[in-house]
């Protein structure tokens, strides 16, 4: 739990009401965390390459990514992340409404970490946040930060 | 027999033999061997013509003058000389005569032979009254007779002779009267000239016997040969009438065929074409035939029909094409296929031709290539209808629910509790649509995201629909009772769908007293009937095909949950299999579901088959899962 503090989550979602929601749900949690957000696939290729508005952002330790985004979807942010030898390690964890059998063989195909379908009810989002948050904060171990 | 005969004779059989032979250097002893016959026959015949002395005769062997009495000892008789002219002749010329000569010259030696063998059983002295009959051996006529015989065997073209060793009915009645016409009268001629000499009745009466029988004996013959010929006549009339009848219905298919039929020779030009034909070049048929296509066709079009006729004219095999052809001012497509013809001797004789016209089935295929390209973004628009419906629906809903949640607990103490019910309302009634568009996805999903059916037990599946329901079932103490199921012919976790629902549906719509379900399947033809009964509630029969509308429900929400999903897609997935569905109730009495399904794959039927495999091409799988249990996790 030290390195609590250091872990550094990059949310992309383009729906400012999830966005929020999630947001509520990790505040509610004991730890802190620095939870960056991109609005669409390009934003997210931007923070993690370091371009433009997002070039002082760190690395981020965990990538949580929706599918359906605008300009550059979800799957195809995956398969860049993937591709790339410097971003592959970082986990990413596909977070969506989509309960399709083909989203879900897909993306762990493209080596997403782990698939969550958000559940509607709130009461059960605050539970998924919270045990995502006890899994991948404190049970995982995170590959060590590169230089 | 004189010694220069015999002598003759060795060559001759020699020559024979040595005909036969495969070796080159045996055949070129034939002509050295026949030649020297032919030398000793044509000088022993010149003695006889100029009436000299060669001193040829007795070069051999001197003669025993004592036997017979003769001007020029050792010598051959004429006829003897003659008829071994002919034969050595016959050998050596058969390259050069031709076989009807050879054949007349060996038939003379035959009729020489014969003669003398005839002579000696009636001690004719015909030797006395024509010089070329002196004194021929009887021996040396049986010899002429075999090797005159023996050539004409062996000659390619054998002629009348074919018709005497031929394997036929007609070739045996012709030995057989050959040798009634030759062995009776003689047999007849020697028995009464015999009883004559012994004395035993007068000469006239013995000629008038002779002459009766014979007479008789030819005009049985005659008559016998004559109703013969009668009955090949006929034989022959009625095969010219079939074959006549024949070549009618020949001509009548031909005329009558759809499509367009022509007979060209070898040279190309039209022998034989129907109307149909006319039509397809826009002439006359009168005008088209003993013309090749050069005269009937434009190009392009005569460019392909020259290129397969010269296909099947190399190749010796048949050859198809389509072939664009504008008749009447209208493009028309066509099936051309082209066959050699051949006569008795496997040669080429002509080439047959059939035109089939097949825009029509040319402009379906098209059509319904487009008409399935059609389907097939119809079926992805539906796929993505069923994405939207999945995703970006949802979407919005939990947002309305999620933020009402948020609001009720971050404002738990600033709100009244109408404020509460009001916000429970609107959460439920979200809940309520998600549900709705997760059926309406289950529903659609029966059909994009079914796998191609295979024969599987409906024991298991039912094991497994049961056992997805474990809890439900404890918790209800319902008992099931089912035997031993068959193999179907079905998407197998479908069918796990269908029992599931079914089950599910009897266990949920349960009596007060303990639910009962007994499960059966019998033999119905091609298909199995299932059967799944309850003892539950029931419901009025009136409603029996309204339950298997999709959302249409006979309880009240409050009583009963669930959108009323269940039966739809059971109904949904048993008509994809080519089976049916539909249930007998009586309030109060419980409810008896039936369906079909087929037991093997032809069952099925062919649209079903089709609807199968269009199905079958998307992949993914079916989750099964109850619309109760689906309804329960999204609460």
């Amino acid at each position: 739990m030290e390195n609590a503090e250091l872990i550094d989550i990059l949310l992309v979602e383009d729906n400012p009401g999830d966005v929020r929601l999630t947001q509520e749900a990790f505040k509610d949690g004991m730890l802190r965390n620095n939870l960056h957000v991109a609005m669409d696939g390009e934003q997210a290729m931007d923070f993690l390459y370091r371009r433009g508005q997002f070039a002082e952002a760190p690395r981020p330790d965990l990538i949580l990514l929706d599918l359906n985004l605008p300009k550059m979807n979800g799957r195809e942010v995956l398969a860049a992340i993937k591709q790339d030898e410097s971003l592959k390690r970082i986990p990413v964890v596909v977070l969506t409404t989509s309960q399709d059998e083909a989203d879900i063989t897909e993306s762990y195909r493209q080596f997403a970490s782990s698939y969550i379908v958000k559940p509607v009810s709130m009461e059960k989002f605050l539970k998924v946040v919270s045990s995502f948050k006890q899994y991948w904060l404190s049970v995982v171990k995170l590959p060590p930060v590169e230089s | 027999m004189k010694a220069n005969t015999a002598l003759c004779f060795a060559l001759l059989g020699g020559a024979l033999v040595l005909r036969q032979s495969s070796k080159l250097a045996n055949q070129l002893w034939v002509p050295v061997l026949s030649s020297a016959l032919l030398l000793i026959a044509v000088a022993t015949l010149s003695q006889f013509v100029f009436d000299i002395d060669l001193g040829i005769d007795e070069l051999p062997f001197k003669d025993d003058m004592s036997s017979v009495s003769t001007d020029a000892p050792g010598r051959m008789s004429a006829a003897t000389a003659l008829a071994l002219s002919l034969l050595a002749l016959s050998i050596l010329q058969d390259q050069v005569w031709s076989d009807k000569l050879r054949r007349y010259m060996l038939f003379a030696v035959q009729v020489l032979g014969l003669s003398v063998f005839l002579s000696y059983p009636f001690s004719l002295a015909f030797g006395s009254s024509l010089f070329l009959f002196t004194g021929m051996a009887f021996n040396t006529s049986i010899l002429m007779i075999f090797a005159s015989l023996a050539l004409l065997i062996d000659m390619p073209d054998r002629g009348w002779m074919d018709l005497l060793i031929a394997r036929t009915p007609l070739g045996a009645s012709t030995r057989a009267l050959l040798v009634t016409v030759l062995l009776v009268p003689f047999l007849l001629g020697w028995l009464i000239y015999y009883g004559e000499d012994m004395g035993m009745y007068s000469s006239s009466l013995g000629r008038s016997t002779y002459t009766v029988t014979v007479m008789l004996l030819l005009g049985a013959i005659v008559v016998l040969n004559a109703e013969r010929l009668h009955d090949a006549g006929q034989t022959q009339r009625t095969l010219e009438r079939n074959l006549d009848a024949l070549s009618r219905q020949m001509n009548s298919l031909i005329e009558n065929s759809p499509s367009a039929i022509s007979i060209k020779d070898v040279r190309g030009r039209y022998k034989l074409v129907n109307s149909q034909f006319a039509y397809l070049a826009q002439m006359d048929r009168d005008e088209i035939i003993g013309k090749p296509a050069e005269a009937i066709f434009r190009q392009p079009l005569l460019q392909a029909v020259i290129e397969t006729d010269r296909k099947v004219f190399g190749s010796g095999e048949a050859a198809s094409r389509e072939i664009a052809a504008i008749v009447d001012g209208v493009e028309r497509i066509y099936l051309n296929v082209k066959f050699p013809l051949f006569d008795e001797k496997d040669q080429i004789l002509g080439l047959g031709g059939i035109w089939t016209d097949i825009t029509e089935q040319k402009q379906l295929q098209d059509t319904l290539r487009t008409k399935n390209t059609d389907l097939e973004r119809s079926n992805q628009e539906l796929e993505q209808f069923a994405y939207v419906a999945s995703h970006d629906l949802q979407e919005p809903l939990r947002m309305v629910s999620s933020y009402m949640q948020l609001l009720e607990s971050r404002y738990k103490d600033k709100l009244d509790d109408d404020a509460k019910e009001f916000i429970d309302f609107a959460v439920d009634g979200a809940a309520r649509m998600q549900r709705l568009i997760q059926d309406l996805l289950a529903f659609s999903r029966v059909g994009t995201r079914g796998r191609a059916p295979e024969v599987v037990s409906a024991e298991a599946a039912l094991t497994e629909a049961l056992h997805n329901l474990g809890v439900r079932i404890q918790e209800n103490g319902a008992r099931i009772e089912h035997e031993e199921l068959p193999t179907v012919f079905v998407d197998r976790n479908q069918l796990t769908q269908v029992f599931q629902n079914l089950v599910g549906n009897a266990i949920k719509f349960r009596a007060e007293r303990e639910p009962v379900i007994t499960v059966q399947a019998r033999p119905h033809g091609e298909f199995y009937e299932f059967r799944v009964q309850d003892n539950g509630i029931g419901f009025d029969p009136k409603h029996a095909d309204r339950i298997f509308i999709i959302f249409q429900r006979l309880n009240s929400r409050e009583t009963y949950e669930g959108t009323g999903i269940g039966l739809a897609i059971c109904k949904k997935i048993i008509e994809r299999h080519g089976g049916r569905i539909w249930v007998e109730s009586a309030v109060g009495e419980g409810t008896t579901f039936y369906f079909t399904l087929p037991r093997q794959p032809q069952a099925a039927g062919a649209a079903e088959a089709t609807s199968l495999e269009m199905d079958s091409q998307v992949d993914g799988k079916q989750a099964v899962e109850s619309v109760e249990e689906r309804a329960k996790r999204l609460i």
